[in-house]
């Protein structure tokens, strides 16, 4: 917002210029032309004037572009991927992650402590989260939070299981992420992500027998709903300690 | 023999007299034509069936349209025989100058000048008319003026 202002700026600026310059140069040749007072000294004609102040203009566009900072630096951290853990494959992602190959997510292992996180173990309904926040400013190399989810309900009657992520603005409340239901392998699945500097993340998973998931297929409830019709809820809010 | 009259009504009658003593005819179809001789600060113009002597200082412009020349003064127009180039060569430099392949103007007949952003002028005459120097003429116009 504040390049788009200098660029406003700039544009206001040569309009300004060009319109001064016009009319002192109509005076100028009105003088000359109509009242015969010839002083010898040429302006540069009207036309030339606009193309070189045209050109002064884009450079200064361009140096202005020069000096924004990298888009790096403004795109959002929010990301996350689910990992299942079977075969490290991907079954969900929110930002830009190697689609092709998960097995990096093998360095991480949920049954010991890492060094620059803590670990956290939290039961909701029939899911076991265990948690994983850095503690470390974040860096490329590491991600901010992990979480292993393991259903440890009856898994008989499953058909289908869900999750719903969440990155939450502490200060405005504002949510964004996204959530996906799919076939169920009774798999441990893991959420890997990394999180802006005043969010938290919050997890729902859910899992439905056949009847459930067809009622939410052939329903026109939004994703954010679908939790409606699982059987079994878990759900885990992850934040920085 | 026929003769077709270009003369001012100063000596039209004289002259016509004189010829129909000589019997000869005066027509208006006919090759030959008896031109009255003017000063060089002077043109020969025709309005309707008269002939007019202008001045050169109360011209406003000159400007060509199809097969006519047209002669604009302040408050009156005339038709002008000869081609726009042949004006062009014949009127002084110091006083005329052509601004489009179909204006001259005089050089003390603009009121005012307006620069456009494509190499051109548009000017006020003295008449209230407005006329543009076109791209070609633009820098010899500049040059004229000196701007």
């Amino acid at each position: 917002m504040f390049y788009l202002m200098i660029w406003l700026i700039l544009f206001i600026i040569a309009f300004i210029v060009l319109t001064v310059y016009y009319l002192i140069y109509t005076k100028k040749i009105n003088q000359c032309v109509c009242d015969g007072n010839e002083n010898g000294k040429k302006m540069l004609d009207f036309p030339k004037a606009v193309v070189s102040v045209t050109i002064m203009l884009l450079l200064s566009i361009c140096v202005v572009n020069a000096l924004v900072p990298t888009s790096a630096t403004t795109v959002s951290r929010n990301n996350y991927a689910v990992i299942d853990t079977s075969d490290y494959s991907y079954l969900a992602y929110s930002s830009n992650f190697n689609l092709d190959d998960a097995s990096f997510a093998k360095l991480f292992q949920k049954d010991e402590n890492m060094e620059g996180y803590t670990r956290k173990e939290i039961k909701d309904g029939d899911f076991n989260f265990i948690i994983f926040t850095s503690s470390t400013p974040p860096d490329s190399f590491h991600p901010d939070f992990l979480c292993y989810v393991t259903y440890t309900g009856d898994s008989t009657k499953v058909t289908a299981m869900s999750h719903n992520g969440q990155f939450q603005d502490i200060h405005t409340s504002q949510k964004g992420g996204t959530s996906a239901i799919g076939d169920f392998k009774n798999q441990t699945l893991l959420i890997i992500g990394n999180w802006e500097e005043e969010s938290l993340f919050s997890l729902t998973m859910g899992v439905y027998d056949k009847l459930g998931y067809e009622n939410y297929e052939k329903s026109t409830a939004p994703e954010e709903a679908m939790e409606d019709f699982a059987f079994s809820v878990g759900a885990v809010l992850i934040k920085k300690d | 023999m026929r003769v077709k009259l270009r003369v001012t009504h100063f000596h039209k009658e004289e002259i016509i007299r004189e010829l129909q003593e000589k019997d000869i005819e005066i027509c208006e179809d006919s090759t030959l034509v008896l031109y009255e001789e003017v000063a060089e600060d002077r043109i020969l113009c025709k309005k309707e069936d008269e002939t007019i002597i202008v001045p050169l200082g109360d011209i406003i412009y000159i400007e060509s349209l199809g097969h006519n020349v047209f002669l604009h003064l302040d408050k009156a127009q005339y038709k002008v025989s000869k081609r726009l180039y042949q004006l062009e060569s014949e009127l002084p430099e110091n006083q005329f100058i052509r601004i489009s392949n179909s204006v001259i103007i005089a050089r003390n007949a603009i009121k005012k000048i307006k620069p456009a952003l494509s190499c051109k002028f548009i000017l006020t005459l003295k008449n209230g008319d407005r006329v543009d120097v076109t791209r070609t003429y633009y820098y010899k116009f500049k040059e004229y003026f000196k701007i």
